[in-house]
């Protein structure tokens, strides 16, 4: 199945790097050459160009694609008109991104197959997580699965992956640990480094402050962060 | 008198860096608070930036950063790291 994201702002990209990471084929677009850049390596083809012209979106070869997303923004006007040239040329499925439920039934109406609105669904779960201050970041995979980016518990500190068997206990799966480290520039200056481990292995360690991206269902995200 | 103090406060400060250094934030945060009693300086802001950002309070961390450009605004390390936060 190919998919190409269309818009590669914080949504579009993670969007689009999450289903790089479960194999499938995606294409990129964005007018931003550092944005598309970021995936040249990455994804299948990486375009830049402007998604409103309708011939260029033509000679990119779209209408082969499976499904598009359409993620450019806070830019309603291109988006509804994004998705009405892709329906014309024949694509199979279009998901829009809207920014609100106005948005929401306009990209219906010009042909959307689904819309989604993740800022609402994003700030909802957000405001529900964020008295325990431990959530930073949470993204939607599918109705069960979510993304979060979350302040390691003071119970995980000092243990390895291994020892805290987080899948079998909590049914999460550490993506990657992010961790800022102190040091002294040339000057004498403290500065912070930040180090990313991705896919860590069972013997890397939690240590305090880290932060800890991890993938799960919502019910058992909610569950680390009482930790 | 005024010679003790100043080694009082290069003490506090050489304490204070070493704690940053090792990663224990919220004792470097309280020593630094202790200099910053005696005198105002923008390297000390600067580096309760840093304890802060090890903290993950990030609007903290940002608040200094802020004050240490207030006091010297062509201060790459601190301009660096404001850019850094506010991109994340």
């Amino acid at each position: 199945m190919t998919f190409c994201v269309i818009g590669l702002g914080r949504f579009g990209s993670q969007m689009a790097k999450a289903l790089i990471d479960e194999g499938f084929d995606v294409i990129v677009i964005d007018k931003d050459d550092s944005k598309v850049n970021e995936f040249s390596d990455k994804a299948t083809s990486a375009l830049i160009m402007d998604a409103t012209d309708d011939k260029a979106l033509k000679e990119s070869g779209i209408n082969e694609v499976d499904c598009v997303i359409v993620s450019v923004g806070q830019r309603i006007d291109a988006s509804i008109l994004i998705t009405m040239l892709l329906k014309e040329m024949g694509v199979k499925e279009v998901v829009a991104k809207a920014v609100d439920e106005l948005h929401a039934e306009i990209l219906k109406r010009v042909g959307a197959d689904k819309v989604i609105l993740p800022e609402k669904e994003t700030a909802i779960r957000l405001a529900k997580a964020y008295h325990s201050k431990r959530f930073f970041e949470v993204l939607e995979v599918n109705p069960e699965y979510s993304i979060a980016e979350i302040s390691a518990p003071k119970s995980f500190y000092n243990k390895t992956l291994k020892e805290l068997n987080l899948r079998e206990k909590f049914g999460l799966t550490v993506i990657l640990i992010k961790r800022k480290n102190p040091y002294l520039n040339e000057n004498g200056i403290p500065e912070m480094k930040e180090e990313i481990i991705v896919s860590p292995k069972g013997e890397d360690m939690i240590l305090e402050n880290d932060i800890l991206v991890v993938l799960g269902k919502e019910k058992d995200l909610e569950r680390i962060v009482k930790e | 008198m005024k010679k003790i103090k100043k080694e009082d406060y290069d003490q506090l400060l050489e304490t204070a860096q070493f704690y940053l250094l090792n990663k224990n934030y919220k004792e470097a945060i309280e020593v630094f608070k202790e200099a910053l009693k005696i005198k105002e300086d923008y390297l000390i802001y600067y580096q309760l930036g840093i304890a802060y950002e090890g903290l993950n309070e990030i609007d903290k961390a940002k608040e200094m950063y802020r004050k240490s450009l207030e006091l010297k605004p062509d201060f790459d390390e601190a301009n660096k790291r404001l850019d850094e936060l506010v991109k994340e």
